[in-house]
């Protein structure tokens, strides 16, 4: 046998089998790696295809080519994202071989389980979203002091955020929730592998640390994970002129002093420590509803109380009293005591939110009674609102309660008042009951314009809001606004690196199980 | 002068065809391409050339000459050396990088447009079959489009109460929170997006979220609200009204078939 | 010539034998699958029933496909020999009918093995399936012995109806085509049906009234007669399926004509064309390879050159038929739509879109090669640069995948700013996708011409001013497909698919029709100032052939798999619900995979009739005397 012949027929050889292995799929030769087994068979399989297609005669070549192109196409397919809708689900295991129910949780563990996406299971690679875990299976029982190895595996996929690895961030979904909805079968068989890993596998059967009955299986939405760039929030931070009110310890305001057109400045909170009492969620609301949440001591309140309109910063509040401090427009500054019952009730016309509007008390007129009744607000809903009448309750309709109406006549500006007993300010004529008589207006021509007012009632008013500029979300740019949150969150207080910042950060992040973008 | 080899010319455009891809099309018209597409459109390149020098019996001689005169002649015996120990260490160089990358960051998994179920339910109720699903208010725009404006008003605010942090002021899939979300909100400003589905579809990606999507919608890090639990059954056809009525696109629909 | 018509005989009982069987099992199934109504699925041995099923429909299918688009050819090659009077066509199609007889019968065992697969592993569904189409099984079964009889008169009759009876040959080989053609819209209607069962609603008739409120009342006993007819208007409508059971309560008819069984009649009508035509040209190209003498060479040069020929304008119209299929899918039920374009399914048209990119490159590859061996065809090979250019960019565009998230890294994302591509993402839309297909199509049609005019000059007064008409025809349609394409971006999707998607297929074949009339007129009385030197063609241009029949064949696998996974995890779309191991779809490489293996098998099988008809052939050179009636018996 020549040379040749021996090539030509070693390369036919070469090329079958690679067909064979590349289409079922086996393993790369002589590398074999899990992420890679596309490229090696495929490489031997180029290489002995044009080998044959030099060396052989014509049948020989054709077949090598025909070969070639039938490959060709399914190697585009496997170059191509691959769905199946598989599901693969394993329903029981077979404890007596317990190496093959760790192959099992292995097949788990790359594909419905998704857990190679973030952990790897090599040392020399890169590091990973999440711990690598060679020789986890001998590692987790020296992790938490006290706690077995297994032990510790379940209670890390059941609950993945009660022990973190330091440096890693609170990322783990809860694998036995949708989407990766994992049975107890599965865990089991991942745990087995797990424990593989450098350790012995224990098949003893466990309790699962959770009611999937009572829990249930879907998964909370994740909060955002941010990426904004910390250095450019800065600059956001002084360009938008956060800088003019809120001070940042080794941050210097470069307009300090000076007043500005577009704004009052105020005093308002340090931010240099926020991001270490605060998590990024409320951070973030913050500054897209600033309302939501007001640090005590800066809200801005206006109140009349004894008929005097008081103005300013509310420094204090309790059950009793209300402290605001007023600025006057000379610069000095008063703080005024304000007993919460010496506020004058103001007039209201609509019923609906009261307690948001910061009414404290209401007084109105059931439709059924003749005398008002007055109390504290207890309970509201969009129907009804409960008020605290002496030591007793009483729940009254928004619905059905005396309206009054109030107008400043036009010819002699004599205030009229009285109870509403028919018409409003579209019908020809208005009916009011004034000391016990039935008078009647007409709409238009009898009261000066904007004095009247149908009232429902009256309360007693607190409303606190944020000096911040409530449209602030429309000042900053989408990505301004990332960056922003991104230099809040690493503000901390204390000198650590930048990276352990914001790993705190996700931390924080993980803590809530808000959706996201209501 | 010497000639420049056909070769050599067909390696220049090759590679000028891959800066224009990567560099003028990715960096100064656009935004860069993925790599697999500029891998996909640089083997079409390699197949152009090749049809165009093969295609003629002397032109292909021409071309493989250069080749056939490294491969043989002793005049190149440097650059046949060079050939020789640069083409395996390149080979050597790609398989290692291939090899080494084990845990290639992931992109994103997940299914953009994953498919519906064959009903539409809002919470546990059926409301159609999703194929004849319609929107109940959709027909006011003929009929009455006084009642019409005021769903799509009605629309509009639920949007702004609800969407917008997400979505966007222009729909544009730019909210506020956009920035930090993955899979970034949709934008409704995509021509790809409105024309290619039909309101049941946005009724049920809306009423059912993040959290209601299939198997093949997954992963996700964070994700749209379960909005059923929020809004009625109204004020989601109503936003979906305003979306088409806001951005000028129309749902896909579906004549008459057979 | 004795001891061969006794193989001929044999041959005969044999096929007859094989069709026996089949007839047997088929009418037989019914009661064997009630047999054992209990038994759902059983498992069959070793590659599951799955696989099993998968790979005896798919052989059965390509060989039936081979034996219904060879005749095509052979019956359109045999009318041009007798127009012409070129005894070499049809000598040509007689050489493929013989081919046809070896692969008939392997088609036929295939069929019956597939009976037998079915039976056995998925008997619940058969006897379903078996009790709606029962009358159209009786059918299949006439249609299939009415092919036999055709084929075998057709053949053995061709030397002996020569001459006078050329006319009436011709008649059956129409004849022949025409049963083939009715055998696959009967076997259509089965696999259509699971797929698009039509879940419509019909109107109430006499008929239809009472099978539907039996099952009313089957559902609802408390339902009595009269409440029900007293609902019951002339305009209501009534499913077409019991929404409990899924027991069909229409008519043969209703199951028949179902959404997609015409798109899919006519799809496969025109895939056989070309199918058949690269098949042969395939043949042809091997022949060429392996053949010493300077005639076989111009023979076989010949030979694939009409088949390539045939093939391409079968190609040609393939995507239309295919847009319509997607369409009706889309009207059938728009989840599997999405399923099939933008979901589970979509990388699989990229993988498509590749394979129907290698058959349009390949084409022009071929055509341009073949203006190589014609004197004068030089001429216009200043334009192909153009042309190549032209077409590589279309496939890039119709390659190019609309969402980007799942082939990009993290980095890349953010980079885009998502997972569509601000400007390349358009290219993912369809008005783009068809833009660019008609832009091809109209630029191989191109190449085509430049063939046909190669070392030709035409001696008409007009020539110029028809050289500037068909340019601007050209230059017209293509300013207008492209300009369609661009408004498609802007408008509904309804007027798209409806409205300017259909236009621009007319305007292409337009195009088409008017440029050829013009170039017909023109090229009348050509001068002829150089020959085709017939055998003169590279090597390389031979492969592309074969890379075309492989290709082909890819294609039809692939779809079959698309066609078939779309029912998901049922076996009667909506109706009745896949509960075997195998209910899921695989993925793409896995399927692909498969349809690997099958090709290989194929590839095999094909390959040992046609080296049965090599082998025959060296007899026949040997002993000149027994010509004919031995290379009849070659091909068994």
């Amino acid at each position: 046998m020549t040379k040749n012949t021996l090539i030509k027929i070693v390369s036919l050889i070469i090329m079958v089998i690679s067909f064979i292995a590349f289409i079922s799929g086996a393993g790369a030769f002589p590398i074999n790696t899990e992420n890679d087994q596309v490229l090696p068979w495929s490489v031997w399989f180029t290489i002995s295809v044009l080998v044959n297609m030099v060396l052989w005669y014509p049948v020989m070549k054709l077949v090598s080519f025909s070969l070639g192109v039938i490959w060709f196409y399914a190697f585009v397919a496997a170059l191509v994202p691959n769905t199946s809708t598989a599901t693969g689900d394993v329903t029981s295991l077979d404890w007596s071989d317990p190496d093959a129910v760790a192959e099992i949780g292995l097949t788990i563990f790359n594909t419905k389980g998704q857990c190679s996406a973030c952990h790897t299971l090599d040392t020399s690679a890169p590091k990973g979203r999440c711990p690598d875990l060679t020789d986890i299976g001998l590692n987790a029982a020296s992790r938490v002091p006290g706690m077995g190895a297994k032990e510790y595996l379940i209670e890390s996929l059941y609950d993945p955020g009660k022990y973190l690895v330091p440096g890693y961030g609170k990322i783990m979904p809860e694998v036995w929730k949708n989407p990766i909805a994992l049975t107890k079968v599965e865990i089991e068989a991942v745990v087995a592998f797990l424990q593989s890993l450098g350790g012995d596998i224990d098949p003893e059967p466990f309790t699962e640390p959770i009611d999937r009955a009572e829990i249930g299986t879907t998964a909370a939405a994740l909060p955002p994970l941010l990426s904004g760039d910390p250095e450019a929030g800065k600059k956001v931070f002084i360009s938008a002129a956060c800088i003019s009110c809120h001070e940042i310890s080794g941050l210097e305001n470069p307009n300090a002093g000076e007043a500005s057109d577009d704004f009052e400045v105020v005093t308002a909170p340090d931010l240099s420590e926020i991001a270490a009492f605060n998590e990024l969620r409320y951070i973030e609301e913050s500054i897209l509803l600033p309302h939501a949440q007001i640090v005590s001591g800066y809200g801005k309140v206006t109140v009349t109380a004894n008929g005097i309109t008081y103005q300013g910063t509310l420094v204090s509040q309790d059950n009793e009293q209300i402290v605001v401090k007023v600025k006057a427009d000379d610069g000095t500054e008063t703080e005024h005591t304000i007993l919460l019952s010496e506020l004058d009730e103001e007039p209201i016309e609509e019923l609906d939110n009261l307690k948001g509007r910061g009414y404290l008390t209401l007084t109105v007129t059931p439709l059924d009674a003749d005398a008002p009744i007055s109390g504290e607000i207890v309970e509201e809903t969009t129907e009804s609102v409960t008020l605290k009448v002496g030591d007793s309750t009483q729940t009254v309709s928004k619905d059905a309660v005396k309206q009054r109406f109030r107008g400043i006549m036009d010819a002699d500006g004599e205030e009229v008042i009285g109870e509403l007993i028919s018409g409003d300010m579209d019908s020809e004529e208005i009916v009011i009951m004034v000391d016990g008589t039935e008078e009647t207006f007409d709409p238009f021509f009898d009261f000066t314009p904007d004095s009247t007012m149908f009232i429902l009632g009256s309360g007693k008013k607190l409303y606190v809001t944020s000096p911040m500029p409530d449209n602030f979300p429309f000042l900053l740019k989408v990505v301004d606004q990332a960056d922003l949150l991104a230099y809040l969150s690493t503000l901390t207080g204390s000198t650590t690196t930048e990276e352990t910042q914001s790993a705190e950060a996700s931390e924080d992040t993980g803590d809530t199980n808000e959706e996201v973008a209501e | 002068m010497k000639r420049i080899s056909l070769f050599t010319i067909c390696f220049v455009i090759f590679i000028a065809c891959w800066v224009f891809l990567q560099f003028v099309i990715g960096g100064v018209i656009s935004k860069p391409i993925p790599n697999s597409v500029i891998g996909m459109y640089m083997a079409l390149v390699l197949v152009a050339i090749l049809v165009h020098v093969s295609v003629e019996d002397s032109r292909f001689k021409e071309f493989l000459r250069p080749v056939y005169e490294t491969l043989v002649d002793d005049r190149y015996r440097v650059r046949r050396l060079v050939l020789v120990i640069v083409i395996p260490l390149l080979l050597t160089g790609f398989s290692y990088t291939n090899l080494a990358q084990k845990t290639p960051p992931p992109g994103d998994p997940r299914d953009a447009h994953p498919t519906p179920p064959l009903e539409l339910k809002y919470k546990d109720e059926v409301i159609e079959t999703m194929q004849k699903a319609q929107n109940p208010y959709r027909h006011y725009e003929k009929d009455d489009p006084e009642t019409f404006r005021s769903h799509v008003e009605n629309g509009k605010k639920v949007y702004y109460d609800n969407c917008f942090y997400c979505h966007g002021d222009h729909l544009d899939g730019q909210g506020h929170f956009a920035h930090g979300l993955q899979p970034l909100p949709a934008n409704f400003q995509d021509p790809g997006i409105i024309p290619n589905f039909q309101e049941a579809y946005f009724f049920w990606r809306i009423s059912k979220g993040g959290p209601g999507l299939p198997a093949s919608g997954t992963p996700w890090n964070t994700a749209m609200p379960v909005w059923e639990d929020h809004l009625t059954q109204e004020e989601i056809w109503d936003v979906i009204l305003f979306l088409s009525d806001y951005t000028g696109y129309k749902y896909r629909t579906f004549g008459e078939g057979h | 010539m004795r001891n061969n018509s006794l193989i001929t005989k044999k041959r005969v009982f044999l096929i007859l034998g094989i069709m026996l069987l089949g007839y047997v099992l088929l009418t037989v199934a019914p009661a064997f699958a009630q047999d054992t109504t209990d038994a759902e699925y059983r498992p069959f041995p070793l590659i599951g029933s799955r696989n099993a099923a998968w790979i005896a429909a798919q052989l059965h299918l390509l060989f039936g496909s081979f034996i219904l688009g060879v005749p095509m050819f052979a019956v359109i090659i045999e009318f041009i020999g007798w127009k012409t009077k070129e005894e070499r066509y049809d000598r040509m199609a007689k050489e493929f009918i013989k081919l046809c007889m070896g692969a008939f019968s392997t088609t036929a065992l295939l069929g019956g093995v597939l009976v037998f697969v079915l039976l056995w592993c998925y008997p619940k569904v058969m006897s379903k399936l078996s009790g709606i189409f029962g009358p159209t099984m009786i059918f299949y079964v006439i249609l299939f012995f009415g092919e036999t009889f055709t084929l075998y008169l057709y053949s053995y009759g061709w030397d002996k109806m020569q001459g006078r009876f050329k006319g009436w040959h011709l008649f059956l080989g129409v004849l022949l085509n025409v049963w083939g053609t009715a055998i696959m819209f009967v076997s259509n209607t089965w696999l259509t049906y699971q797929t698009s069962p039509g879940t419509q609603l019909r109107k109430l008739t006499e008929k239809t009234k009472e099978s539907w409120i039996e099952s009313s009342i089957a559902q609802n006993p408390e339902l009595t007669r009269s409440e029900i007819m007293a609902d019951v208007t002339d305009h209501t409508v009534i499913p077409l399926h019991n929404e409990t059971t899924g027991e069909f309560l229409g008519t043969v008819w209703e199951a028949v004509n179902n959404f997609t069984w015409m798109p899919v009649n006519i799809h496969r009508l025109i895939g056989n064309i070309a199918f058949g035509g690269s098949i042969v040209a395939a043949y042809a190209a091997f022949r060429f390879l392996v053949a010493k003498s300077k005639e076989d060479k111009a023979h076989y040069d010949w030979m694939g050159y009409n088949g390539n020929f045939i093939a391409l304008c079968g190609l040609i119209p393939l995507p239309f038929a295919g847009y319509w299929l997607g369409r009706e899918i889309y009207m059938f039920n728009n989840t599997m739509g999405i399923n099939m374009m933008g979901a589970l399914f979509s990388w699989l048209f990229i993988l498509q879109a590749v394979m129907i990119g290698v058959l349009f490159i390949g084409a022009n590859y071929y055509l341009w090669s073949g203006m190589g061996r014609i004197d004068g065809g030089e001429v216009y090979a200043r334009y192909r640069p153009y042309m190549i250019a032209i077409i590589v960019i279309c496939v890039g565009i119709w390659m190019t995948p609309r969402t980007l998230s799942k082939i990009s890294s993290a980095s890349e994302l953010s980079a885009m700013g998502g997972g569509n591509h601000p400007h390349i993402g358009f290219f993912g839309l369809m008005t783009a996708k068809n833009t660019a297909v008609n832009i091809i199509i109209l630029t191989t049609f191109l190449s085509f011409l430049f063939y046909r005019r190669s070392g030709k000059s035409p001696t008409v007064s007009w020539k110029g001013f028809g050289n500037i008409i068909i340019s601007i025809i050209f230059f017209l349609g293509v300013v207008s497909i492209v300009v369609i394409g661009i408004v498609g971006f802007t408008v509904d999707t309804d007027i798209r698919v409806n409205v300017l998607t259909p236009w621009q297929v007319v305007i292409a074949l337009t195009v088409m029709f008017a440029v050829t009339v013009l170039d017909i007129f023109m090229y009348r009385k050509a001068t002829t100032a150089g020959t085709i030197r017939w055998g003169q063609i590279s090597e390389r241009s031979q492969y592309v052939l074969i890379l075309l029949a492989i290709t082909f064949t890819s294609l039809m696998g692939l779809m079959g798999y698309a066609r078939s996974g779309l029912r998901e995890g049922w076996h009667i779309f909506g109706v009745m619900k896949d509960t075997s191991p195998d209910a899921f779809t695989p993925s793409l490489s896995s399927a692909v995979n498969t349809v690997s293996v099958i090709m290989v098998i194929f590839f095999a099988l094909v390959g040992f009739i046609f080296w049965l008809g090599l082998w025959g052939e060296k007899k026949k050179d040997n002993s000149v005397q027994l010509e004919d009636e031995v290379s009849a018996e070659s091909d068994d």
